[in-house]
């Protein structure tokens, strides 16, 4: 939250002007409130001066409106028409000339029922500092007529907007920033006041120990109908807080004066004692905001009927200040941070005074902050204080043993013990001298962030500039171990880039629905609080998230795309685990202008072995269709295992019809674990040397049937235990446009490493292949019997 | 007989000829098996012996002209050729093949430009442990000084899964290393992490950052103002100037943020937070707080992509608009 304070007022509390608003915004900045210096709502204003109400008569016309004569120091007077009921003669009030700037508007000389007006008496609504509708504002009757309305009220030219971090909640007010801005100027605070409470009434009885003092004050004739004086209402507007009634404003203003929280109560309203304990069970409370909640554990302010307030949050509408109120009871308490805190979320309640609770108040300030509120308040809206009360068990002062030569220990400046006891004390803590480099410090009510010597640590710091701090460089050892995977995802975005394919990124979080269809719902993570449908769970495939691009980009008209990602994946079962994800569609170039073929699932194989490839040398990759219970978003008769030296590391193939209906393209992806990819994991393949003896070839054309496949046709040659047999590989793939046959042909090699093969020796060898593979089905082409060359 | 008019003559259609073929029917003519010169040398045989000589010399003297010939236009026309080769053009410029080269994401450019600075100055990166998503509260929390109800942990909305939660900054990880290694340590860590915010123009629920981690006997802040300087500069040069603001962070105390300097914009931007470790923590991880001492910062990667590459929209980069992602290529 950022509290918006005006110059003025710090310069007020400081008790000298603050001239350059951008460097003091910077130093606050860097000393630990970010500040930004914004424009404020006047900052533009012109052309409006102070004027006397000479005479008022009722405009011809209409009889809303009066006409008025307007001394604004100068020879002649204006004639200015009002709309206003409270405009009487003799009173002194803001007149914007013909020309004047307004936030809102623009005045220019004009006619009002026929009556020529020139210029316009002002509410601070129209002035641009309240956001309730005021009449007219009333200015002393000592204001000198003809100056200027910016000069005579100090209206601000700026504004500091400062974020305040959750341990300086004692920055949540302008005293507290004024102390800060006080330690940049060198100035001591010079805001006082001396209003005392008599102190004499009956104590609240404090039942729960998250209470830790009480104050309150009760008046009585209290006009809560007055007028606040604008420089209030000023400092309000700035801060954005709302305008209620002149009580509720007053103790708003001295929250913002003085971070405490303050309520009020109609003191008619309130039956009996007045008690601070835990609700009880079943109990409930109307809320100011016409809520009702189920109190459950909460902290309460209650009388003899029951509760009336949630302590620290909001008050009840049964007690609340209303048109009629007359007698209030005006409450000045600590309550506990945390028991706010838990409130405040059970409930979905934020306010100004939990958002302060819960970042600790100073309770030190509970009688003044009430003890200056009756002031403003008997001052402003009159009345009688009849009573007021205080339980105030003594405030702990935390003192903290502190040596001095730690300073130089964390930040690496040398503060001597001398300049590190002078910043303590600029930031009011108490030090005492205990022994050579050894003192005693005594922290300030109002920062109960400041526990132990780190904290002090920081404050000598931040005062200091960490700008002064010399940079040391570290010492650079090695590495001992390097990060495995961030090397291997190095290595194969190098050889998936260079194929082609572009490295994407999303969120992995999806909607229920949508991942359902590529993991049983019972495998899914759900997240107890999703931001919305769209993200609910977490994905367990990447190919489900680089669905969603491919998606995008064929909505977009994109015709052709090769994907990849890596990322996590989060099924119920397993621990995480990273994958990578590949998707292909379209034409495998899209820029040529002759071979306009489309990319299919061995172009992606061709890809996958490349690359796996280079992570492990010398290792077999293979894709496998035996016996595969593959994952159901594919296609479960196109697809296979990837498999790297024996090892199952993914998946590749066409998508699931269900999937891929949608689309006209042919979506082709692949997933593979790379968690489990350790190149340890394999024997490393030894080099082998060539022959140097000729080697010889025999093609086997063979009869496919359903079912059989080239894995199925290669396993049989290579296990069949043949003479000099090298190697042996698929060289032509035909159909019968007759019989509708299916044939592939293989190349046999045969080579030995110490003799060149004798022509008997060969069609012994082909003849046992051809054998073994009769054996279990495989035929040769019928017509081609001889096709042994 | 030969005369030298023919001689002449015959070497005039030598120089002429345009092609192998047609040199090769002139050496014929003259010096084949019966070819005129050839003839000529035979008929030698039938005359007397001083007009033999006489005879002979003027033949070689013809052949030699006439050889000396073939040679210059062998010469020649394979120069005749050369130049015919020489003159065939191909359209080069038409669309050289499967020419598309993908690229890395911008993201990933820069956690590799982290990784190579951190790991050339000896820290180890861990990816495969102590870097998890799904975290427990306690890392993500309460062991990094940050106890429930602390106003800290309304700072980052929370992902909630039963009792784990997903991680909203990779300083989770720092529990998990300090609970399992002994000091010294120099630890980075990459990963993503979570927060409850829609997607907008500066937010997405879902990013990346990196955590770094030092802890050992002495260390002080100076060292982490080297290393934090020495890495924005790395990345963005030299000239890149930075700014420490003292801030708050739970984990970390005293706590900085840091600011670069935008000279076209002339403002700072805030670009990452960092601090020395918070002795809570040290003690929390069953390390003593009076015998070690570290720093430590965590980094938006997305913030760092989006000022390198010039983005204005953090959404882009979960998006795949490909001319754009592989438009950000400075690295490659």
């Amino acid at each position: 939250m950022a509290i918006v304070l005006s110059v003025s007022w710090l310069s007020e509390l400081l008790g000298q002007s603050i001239d350059d608003v951008t460097a003091l915004s910077e130093r606050l900045s860097i000393q630990g409130l970010e500040t930004e210096v914004i424009e404020s709502s006047t900052a533009n204003m012109t052309h409006v001066v102070v004027g006397e109400v000479v005479k008022t008569i009722q405009h011809p016309n209409a009889d809303r409106l009066r006409v008025c004569d307007v001394n604004i120091g100068e020879a002649t007077l204006l004639s200015i028409v009002c709309g206003c009921p409270s405009v009487t003669a003799g009173m002194r009030v803001p007149v914007a000339l013909i020309g004047a700037q307004l936030p809102e508007i623009l005045i220019k000389e004009s006619k009002l029922r026929g009556v020529v007006s020139q210029g316009m008496l002002c509410t601070s609504m129209e002035l641009g500092f309240s956001s309730k509708k005021q009449p007219l504002l009333c200015l002393p009757n000592d204001a000198p007529l003809g100056v200027s309305i910016v000069d005579y009220l100090k209206l601000d030219q700026y504004w500091l907007s400062i974020d305040v971090t959750p341990n300086r909640g004692d920055c949540l007010s302008a005293i507290g920033v004024a102390r800060e801005v006080a330690v940049i100027l060198s100035q001591p605070i010079k805001w006082t006041h001396h209003f005392k409470l008599p102190l004499d009434g009956t104590k609240t009885r404090l039942e729960d120990q998250a209470c830790t003092q009480y104050a309150h004050a009760c008046i009585q004739s209290v006009n809560t109908h007055a007028t606040i004086p604008y420089w209030i209402e000023q400092r309000l507007f700035a801060s954005g807080i709302h305008r209620v009634n002149a009580v509720v404003d007053i103790l708003n203003y001295v929250m913002l004066l003085l971070g405490q929280p303050m309520h009020a109560f109609d003191l008619e309203r309130v039956h009996g004692q007045v008690y601070v304990r835990k609700s009880k069970q079943g109990e409930q409370l109307v809320l100011l905001n016409d809520s009702t909640i189920h109190l459950n554990q909460d902290l309460v302010i209650a009388d003899d009927r029951g509760p009336i307030a949630l302590a620290g949050i909001m008050g009840g509408l049964n007690s609340a200040i209303t048109d009629k109120t007359s007698s209030i009871f005006i409450e000045s308490a600590v309550f506990e941070g945390n028991q706010i805190s838990r409130s405040s979320k059970y409930h979905g309640l934020q306010t100004d005074a939990s958002y302060r609770y819960e970042r600790s108040i100073d309770p030190g300030q509970v009688c003044n902050a009430l003890a200056y509120a009756v002031e403003l308040i008997l001052d402003i809206c009159g009345g009688k204080l009849v009573s007021s009360a205080s339980i105030d068990h003594t405030i702990p002062t935390d003192v903290i043993h502190f040596d001095t030569s730690l300073v130089k220990q964390y930040l690496g400046y040398d503060a001597d013990h001398n300049m590190v006891c002078q910043l303590l004390e600029s930031l009011q803590f108490n030090v005492r001298q205990h022994s050579e480099n050894k003192i005693h410090v005594s922290v300030p009510t109002f920062r109960n962030d400041i526990k132990q010597p780190i904290d002090l640590i920081e404050e000598i710091g931040r005062l200091i500039g960490y700008e002064k701090i010399q940079n040391v460089p570290i010492v650079i050892t090695p590495t001992h171990q390097s990060d495995v995977v961030i090397h291997q995802q190095q290595m194969m975005s190098r050889s998936l880039i260079a194929r082609g394919y572009q490295e994407i990124m999303s969120y992995g979080l999806l909607s229920k629905s949508y991942a359902q269809q590529f993991e049983n719902s019972n495998q899914l993570v759900c997240l107890d609080n999703p931001l919305s449908e769209e993200f609910e769970v977490l994905r367990t495939s990447i190919v489900s998230s680089l669905l969603l691009q491919a998606d995008y980009c064929i909505n977009h008209g994109v015709d052709a795309v090769k994907f990849f990602e890596f990322g996590k994946c989060f099924p119920k079962s397993q621990v995480e685990y990273r994958s990578l994800g590949l998707l292909v569609y379209g034409l495998k170039d899209q820029y040529s202008f002759d071979r306009r073929n489309e990319i299919d699932h061995l172009d992606l194989m061709g890809d996958i072995s490349v690359t796996l490839g280079q992570l492990f040398p010398n290792q077999t990759i293979e894709f496998s269709q035996e016996d595969i219970a593959p994952p159901q978003y594919f296609h479960p008769k196109q697809c296979a295992q990837i498999q790297v030296g024996g090892h199952m590391l993914g998946w590749v193939g066409h998508l699931h019809p269900t999937l891929s209906q949608s689309y006209d393209e042919h979506l082709i992806v692949a997933e593979m674990n790379v968690s489990t990819m350790n190149s340890t994991d394999f024997d490393q393949l030894k080099p082998q040397e060539s022959s140097c003896y000729q080697a010889c070839i025999r093609d086997l054309s063979l009869l496919v049937k359903s079912e059989l496949t080239n894995e199925k046709i290669l396993a049989c040659i290579h296990t069949t235990n043949v003479n000099h047999f090298k190697k042996a590989y698929l060289i032509d793939v035909y159909q019968d446009s007759v019989s509708g046959n299916m044939y592939y042909t293989y190349r046999i090699v045969f080579q030995s490493h110490s003799k060149t093969l004798k022509e008997k020796e060969i069609v012994k060898s082909i003849d046992l292949l051809i054998k073994s593979l009769e054996e279990v089905g495989i035929t040769l082409r019928e017509s081609m019997n001889d096709s042994i060359s | 007989m030969i005369n030298a008019q023919d001689i002449h003559d015959g070497i005039n259609i030598i120089n002429q000829t345009q092609t192998e073929a047609d040199l090769e029917s002139a050496r014929l003519h003259w010096l084949g098996k019966k070819g005129l010169l050839t003839n000529a040398f035979k008929a030698l045989g039938a005359l007397d012996k001083d007009e033999r000589v006489e005879k002979a010399k003027s033949l070689n003297e013809f052949k030699e002209k006439i050889q000396a010939a073939l040679v210059q236009s062998k010469l020649r026309i394979s120069q005749i050729l050369l130049n015919e080769k020489l003159n065939q053009q191909l359209d080069m410029t038409l669309p050289a093949r499967d020419a598309i080269k993908g690229n890395t994401h911008p993201i990933s450019q820069v956690i590799n430009q982290l990784h190579r600075f951190f790991e050339l100055r000896g820290f180890t990166s861990y990816s495969a442990e102590h870097n998890f998503d799904v975290e427990e509260e306690s890392n993500n929390f309460s062991l990094l000084n940050i106890p429930e109800n602390h106003p800290a942990r309304s700072m980052q909305d929370t992902f909630f899964i039963g009792s784990q939660l997903l991680r909203t900054h990779v300083s989770a990880s720092q529990p998990r290393i300090l609970k399992q290694l002994n000091p010294p340590i120099k630890a980075v860590v990459f990963g993503r992490v979570y927060r409850s915010d829609q997607p907008d123009v500066t937010h997405v629920p879902v990013f990346h950052q990196m955590e770094c981690l030092y802890i050992d006997k002495k260390c002080h802040f100076g060292h982490l103002k080297d290393t934090i300087d020495a890495f924005i500069r790395y990345l963005f040069g030299h000239s890149m100037k930075t700014r420490y603001r003292s801030s708050y962070f739970p984990f970390t105390e005293p706590s900085v943020e840091i600011d670069v300097w935008m000279p076209e914009e002339k403002q700072w931007l805030e670009i990452l937070g960092a601090g020395m470790v918070h002795p809570n923590v040290i003690k929390n991880c069953g390390h003593d707080p009076d015998s070690f001492r570290g720093f430590a910062f965590g980094v938006g990667i997305e913030r760092l992509a989006m000022l390198y590459f010039g983005l204005k929209d953090v959404r882009q980069l979960y998006g795949a608009d490909v001319e754009l992602l592989s438009g950000c290529d400075l690295w490659q």
